[in-house]
């Protein structure tokens, strides 16, 4: 109050008059609207984790689709990638000597003996390299693949042709997938069926039935959809 | 907790997120507030409008808040510019003569005769102080506003001089008329 100017009986007076407030309506809206503006706002997220969430959906829908992408491909049949082979009209596939080794020990895996592999790398230093035994044989019939090998001569691997080595890996890769297949591929891998049939028709020479019966058989596990010759059917 | 704090401490209080340090402050003072305005502008409608607006104002001002003068000095001069604001859009021109205070013989003549209508009430001093307030009401906008400042402010010349925006001077002659319309018209009553 001024003092300077004070009244006491008309400051009185004025303080016994009617003590009017606000009404209680008014009141609240007003202490809520001041508890609203200082309440503790919701702590923002910083950018990048707001796209935590759409950019992690959209990894796993990229990775979804490749994976099914690329298993649909390697389900694809071997065969008629190596069938091709086989008319003559191409060379031969043939498959890079480490490669041939790889899938060999891939297919014959656990059962094949040490013996077979230890015997082939002896003649690789003796001589022309020479393809591994096929890998469906497995441990029954690594006695006949060094049957085989012995009899076929090899090509030098220096001198396979270079273009076969994207089939080669091709076929190597899908063997990975297809376990299945180890035997086939093997065999695939092996040697070209021209050269194949050619040792089973010298097994058959040579008086050994059976083991040229189990050859064919492997032989057709690896080549269903090729035409035998007349003297092996 | 808040009883012992200062209204500056208060709104500083608040101004820091203490939504009770608010509450506080507007009990101690929406009473004076709210009748400066109804006293002001004589609608209660009106009154209940400003008296938000002038609040709503102080909480949005806070983060802005520094103690350079007393807080009551500070909303009754947000009072103020909203009640301009109020005049103005009202089209009350002559209502707001801030400048000129009128003759001082003129506005006690221009003083409703109330005592001679009410002859009974006036004993009663219940019904004195309503026609003190009647009179108050009748004061000329600079004159009541000054007046409802020192009475409901509590604010010195100085304060209200700041609150006003005029000069310490300008407070003290429109207190001064004011105070001397009243007590004529008291005279009158009796």
């Amino acid at each position: 109050m001024s003092d300077e100017l004070r009244d006491e009986r008309l400051s009185r007076l004025y303080r016994e008059s009617d003590r009017i407030e606000p009404p209680p309506a008014l009141d609240a809206a007003i202490l809520a609207a001041a508890r609203e503006a200082v309440k503790p706002a919701p702590s923002r997220r910083a950018w990048w984790q707001a796209w935590t969430l759409p950019m992690g959906v959209a990894a796993t829908v990229v990775l979804t689709v490749t994976l099914t992408l690329m298993v649909q491909q390697e389900q694809e049949p071997l065969v008629p990638e190596a069938a091709p082979a086989a008319d003559g009209s191409r060379a031969p596939v043939a498959v890079p000597q480490k490669k041939a080794d790889a899938a060999a020990d891939l297919a014959v895996k656990p059962a094949a003996p040490r013996e077979a592999k230890q015997e082939a790398v002896k003649r690789e230093a003796e001589g022309p390299v020479v393809a591994p035994a096929p890998a469906g044989a497995g441990a029954p019939s690594a006695p006949m693949a060094e049957t085989v090998e012995s009899a076929v001569p090899a090509r030098p691997a220096a001198a396979m042709p270079r273009q076969a080595a994207p089939a080669a890996d091709a076929v190597e890769s899908r063997t990975r997938s297809a376990p299945l297949r180890k035997e086939a591929v093997g065999a695939a891998l092996a040697r070209a069926p021209e050269q194949w049939l050619e040792v089973i028709r010298q097994l058959k020479q040579q008086g050994k039935e059976k083991e040229a019966a189990e050859a064919l058989a492997e032989f057709r596990k690896a080549y269903p959809d090729y035409k035998l010759p007349d003297d092996l059917r | 907790m808040h009883e012992g704090m200062s209204d500056e401490a208060l709104m500083q209080a608040y101004r820091d997120g203490d939504a009770a340090a608010f509450e506080a402050l507007y009990r101690r003072w929406r009473s004076r507030l709210y009748r400066y305005l109804l006293r002001q502008c004589g609608n209660a409608g009106f009154a209940d409008e400003l008296f938000q607006d002038i609040w709503l104002k102080v909480v949005n001002a806070r983060k802005g808040y520094a103690v350079a003068a007393k807080f009551s000095t500070w909303l009754f001069r947000i009072a103020h510019n909203r009640l301009i604001d109020h005049y103005r859009a009202q089209g009350r021109a002559a209502i707001v003569s801030y400048d000129d205070d009128p003759d001082d013989a003129d506005a006690v003549a221009a003083l409703p005769a109330r005592a001679q209508e009410q002859p009974e009430v006036l004993i009663e001093r219940k019904a004195l102080a309503q026609e003190l307030v009647k009179h108050i009401e009748a004061l000329p906008a600079a004159q009541r506003e000054t007046f409802l400042m020192s009475e409901e402010g509590e604010l010195t010349l100085e304060e209200i001089a700041a609150a006003t925006g005029v000069n310490r001077e300008t407070a003290k002659s429109r207190l001064r008329y004011a105070l001397k319309k009243l007590r004529t018209g008291l005279k009158e009553l009796k």
